[in-house]
């Protein structure tokens, strides 16, 4: 058996033995609360950071978190267009704890999405990087639990999270002065 | 799907007014904030965001086979921010019109420490004229 599926049984045996983690982290991996809140942590560095210059670095960051995620989802949709691998739960004794997702297991597009919105902010906002790339770690632990992905999927979709996050980052910097002449434009506005 | 897409839109509209609401008392934005104390902000935000949390965490509970695709969501997400943000900013202006009028002092954000949005705004067309 593959390392790739002995830890996906390891990690998914763990589940059914403890009902409040169950509970928690079928919370914690279904498709909306974890990428939301990533995205109310974004909306909260537009909007509540005191200090001008450091606005103005977190919301470009904010910029840079909104396009990757884009770009990484854009990502996944095509490597799924190209390549198509079974659920875990359909080829192992898996303990299912979700519904029964029909699409790619591989690359998970949930894990793509929340790693490249925490590392887009982590290169500007260490603290709140930190908060978003342990959120997006529990995403990718979560899914392995309750049966949807093998860690591999997680890995994948991370990587091209993360990837996606530093080239858009890398983008920004090479496109100065125009990120910054957009802020200025929404300032006129009253919103950034 | 549609209940679903409502549903999504709510939550999303609710949270993202939470969260509004505890920026702009964070940050001392009172032409933002829709209360006079900034506790009474962090209170709206904890009653608003934190059922919205509360309804994304339990939605496999209540929706076992309910789910809304990536690019769909993106797009509620989107439409339930600019919602929250308009609605934000057009309560607080309103709610807060008794604010002193004039030029703010600051530029972007920060002039919503003293006034309001449409004050600000009509205080810059007001100018160009």
């Amino acid at each position: 058996m593959s390392p790739d599926k002995a830890l996906f049984l390891w990690i998914n045996g763990l589940a059914g033995r403890f009902p409040l983690l169950d509970e928690l982290l079928k919370g914690t991996a279904n498709d909306y609360f974890i990428i939301v809140g990533s995205c109310l942590v974004l909306l909260a560095l537009w909007f509540g950071t005191k200090d001008v210059r450091r606005r103005e670095a977190n919301q470009k960051a904010v910029i840079c978190a909104s396009g990757s995620l884009g770009i990484a989802n854009g990502i996944v949709k095509i490597c799924n267009c190209f390549y198509f691998r079974p659920r875990p739960f359909t080829e192992l004794p898996a303990n299912l704890l979700f519904y029964r997702p029909t699409d790619s297991s591989f690359p998970a597009n949930s894990a793509a999405v929340a790693f490249a919105i925490a590392t887009a902010i982590f290169l500007a906002d260490r603290k709140a990087g930190s908060l978003l790339l342990f959120l997006a770690f529990l995403l990718g632990f979560s899914r392995i639990y309750v049966g949807v992905h093998y860690p591999s999927d997680i890995l994948g979709g991370a990587a091209i999270g993360a990837a996606t996050a530093l080239l858009i980052f890398g983008l920004i910097r090479l496109l100065e002065p125009w990120p910054s002449r957009f802020l200025k434009l929404v300032r006129k506005f009253y919103l950034a | 799907m549609a209940r679903l897409a409502l549903e999504y839109f709510g939550l999303v509209f609710l949270a993202c007014l939470g969260v509004l609401q505890a920026a702009a008392a964070y940050n001392g934005l009172k032409g933002l904030s829709f209360f006079g104390r900034r506790l009474y902000g962090y209170l709206f935000a904890a009653f608003t965001a934190g059922p919205a949390l509360a309804g994304f965490f339990t939605w496999n509970g209540r929706n076992p086979t309910g789910v809304i695709e990536g690019q769909q969501q993106f797009g509620f997400f989107m439409l339930g921010l600019i919602a929250a943000v308009v609605f934000t900013l057009a309560v607080s202006s309103l709610l807060k019109s008794s604010l002193p009028h004039g030029s703010p002092g600051h530029d972007g954000l920060d002039a919503l420490r003293e006034v309001t949005f449409f004050q600000a705004l009509r205080c810059r067309f007001d100018r160009r004229r």
